[in-house]
């Protein structure tokens, strides 16, 4: 019998849980380059007895997954701001030396003429190394479809790092728009067919009207595993009630 | 629930947004203005299964993980310095930067201040100063009776004096450049100050490789795009009726799990 209150309040926590994502999506509709999270929903099911009762589902959040889908772009017009048309990833090396990887494409430079990210973490070129540019002496820098950059009158000075990561699902968020590499992964090797565009930003992959319509979903689906829980308890306190006048 | 804190981070970056935001339309018209934009990133993220957490002992692994963000941040403001249109103005004293650097002000406390503002003035002793009345570097002094000042595109300053036909040379007005001009800090009436993550001044001559050029006559209009302005503005408080709608939906939540009994 408590078994129905069980499995209503394992829907209730991942409902929970839901919801803190969803939260987090809409909080970072205008993140760029941020990939919006959802979770998949599993259902763990208890074997029934051999007496022919019937086997109990609970709900499990077994895992979430990122959206890779492709955000929008908008143009910013700065030089140094890029995005990804394609599958790519940039590579990042953290202030601590960990190597990560993510789509924000909005660069600066320090002042020894490190390319950065606003939180400090250092773009990697082709070969995985940070990239630095000449601090004196160039004009305009230049970005070409397969991210070399250039400067006016110059050659090429760097190329910056897109890389093709097929297992990005096992990797692990960070925030900062940054994913870790799990234990052990291999370097992700160069992608040939993704273009890197200048002066333009990936915005968030958030769909508005999906979280909207999710938040509402989980909001009334926690209310009917509310009520669930509810009603057995009813039903519990009645049955024991009677069972009671019985004697 | 996480869901109300993680909302109210999404509300508190949309209105640095809408700050930023009207600071840019305000500015429209101010000359050598160059916009910003907030940027913002995820909060760190809690791992409620981690990725990779092994799942039997023969060594398989769970494939993904369960990571809830917390949030938002904003992570910087990022100044946009792309070119200014021109304005001409036809003051002989009025002059514009075509491409990169910063005329250099001398700051009453001694400091220097660096601006892409050129609608310079003389003061009573014939001084090319700010708006402000602070004194460019280097120093230039027109003299008494000049009849006008030419100042050309490598910034070398003369002046017709009296009736003479042949320009006295006053010096030249050098620019300073940055490697990373976002780092400037802005300190209000158009000035900006050299800060660690912009590096020192280089001080260097207009029409040097990758330098701009003067043009005498015109001052530079901001770089503001009104239109992007104006849709950004209407996007920023879309988001921040979504951020509510969290935190309602939240709260609603709470108030049915308080009814189950």
């Amino acid at each position: 019998m408590t078994e129905t209150t069980h499995i209503g309040m394992s829907l209730a926590t991942s409902l929970q849980r839901q919801l803190d994502m969803t939260a987090n999506n809409i909080a970072n509709a205008s993140t760029a380059g941020y990939k919006g999270e959802h979770m998949v929903f599993e259902s763990l099911v208890q074997k029934g007895t051999p007496a022919g009762e019937d086997a109990a589902n609970f709900v499990s959040d077994t895992g979430s997954y990122i959206d890779t889908r492709p955000g929008a772009m908008s143009q910013t017009g700065n030089p140094l701001d890029m995005a990804l048309n394609g599958d790519g990833w940039f590579g990042y090396r953290m202030p601590d030396g960990q190597m990560s990887y993510g789509r924000d494409g909005s660069f600066t430079l320090d002042t020894d003429g490190n390319l950065t990210v606003l939180s400090g973490a250092r773009v990697l070129d082709q070969g995985g190394a940070p990239i630095a540019l000449p601090t004196e002496g160039i004009g305009a820098l230049i970005v070409s479809e397969d991210g070399t950059i250039s400067a006016e009158g110059t050659g090429p000075l760097a190329r910056v790092g897109v890389f093709d990561i097929p297992e990005i699902q096992s990797y692990r968020r960070v925030g900062g728009g940054m994913l870790l590499p799990p234990e052990g992964a291999a370097a992700p090797t160069p992608a040939a067919a993704t273009q890197v565009l200048q002066g333009v930003l990936e915005l968030s992959n958030v769909n508005p009207i999906r979280e909207m319509t999710r938040m509402i979903e989980v909001q009334r689906a926690y209310e009917r595993t509310n009520a669930l829980i509810g009603n057995s308890d009813t039903l519990r306190r009645d049955a024991l009630r009677r069972i009671g006048q019985a004697v | 629930m996480k869901a109300l804190s993680i909302a109210a981070t999404g509300m508190m970056a949309q209105q640095t947004n809408v700050n930023v935001i009207s600071n840019n339309i305000a500015n429209a018209n101010t000359t050598g203005f160059k916009s910003s934009r907030a940027a913002f990133q995820d909060l760190i993220y809690q791992s409620m299964q981690r990725e990779g957490a092994l799942t039997s002992e023969a060594g398989t692994a769970r494939p993904v993980g369960i990571d809830i963000g917390l949030g938002v941040q904003t992570a910087g403001t990022v100044r946009l310095n792309t070119q200014g249109g021109m304005l001409a103005t036809e003051n002989s004293l009025n002059v514009a930067i075509d491409g990169r650097g910063y005329f250099s002000v001398l700051m009453p406390d001694g400091s220097q201040a660096y601006t892409r503002d050129g609608s310079f003035q003389l003061s009573a002793e014939g001084e090319i100063v700010t708006m402000q009345g602070y004194r460019i570097v280097p120093g230039l002094v027109v003299p008494e009776n000049t009849t006008s000042v030419d100042i050309n595109e490598q910034g070398v300053v003369m002046a017709y004096v009296a009736n003479d036909t042949v320009p006295v040379e006053l010096g030249r007005l050098t620019m300073s450049t940055f490697i990373n001009e976002p780092g400037m800090r802005p300190v209000g009436n158009n000035f900006l100050l050299a800060t660690e993550a912009s590096g020192d001044a280089q001080v260097v001559n207009p029409g040097d490789p990758g330098v701009g050029l003067i043009r005498q006559g015109y001052l530079e209009a901001s770089n503001v795009n009104v239109i992007q302005q104006i849709t950004d503005l209407i996007s920023a408080q879309r988001a921040y009726e979504m951020n509510s709608k969290s935190i309602e939906t939240a709260d609603q939540m709470l108030t049915a799990a308080n009814q189950i009994r």
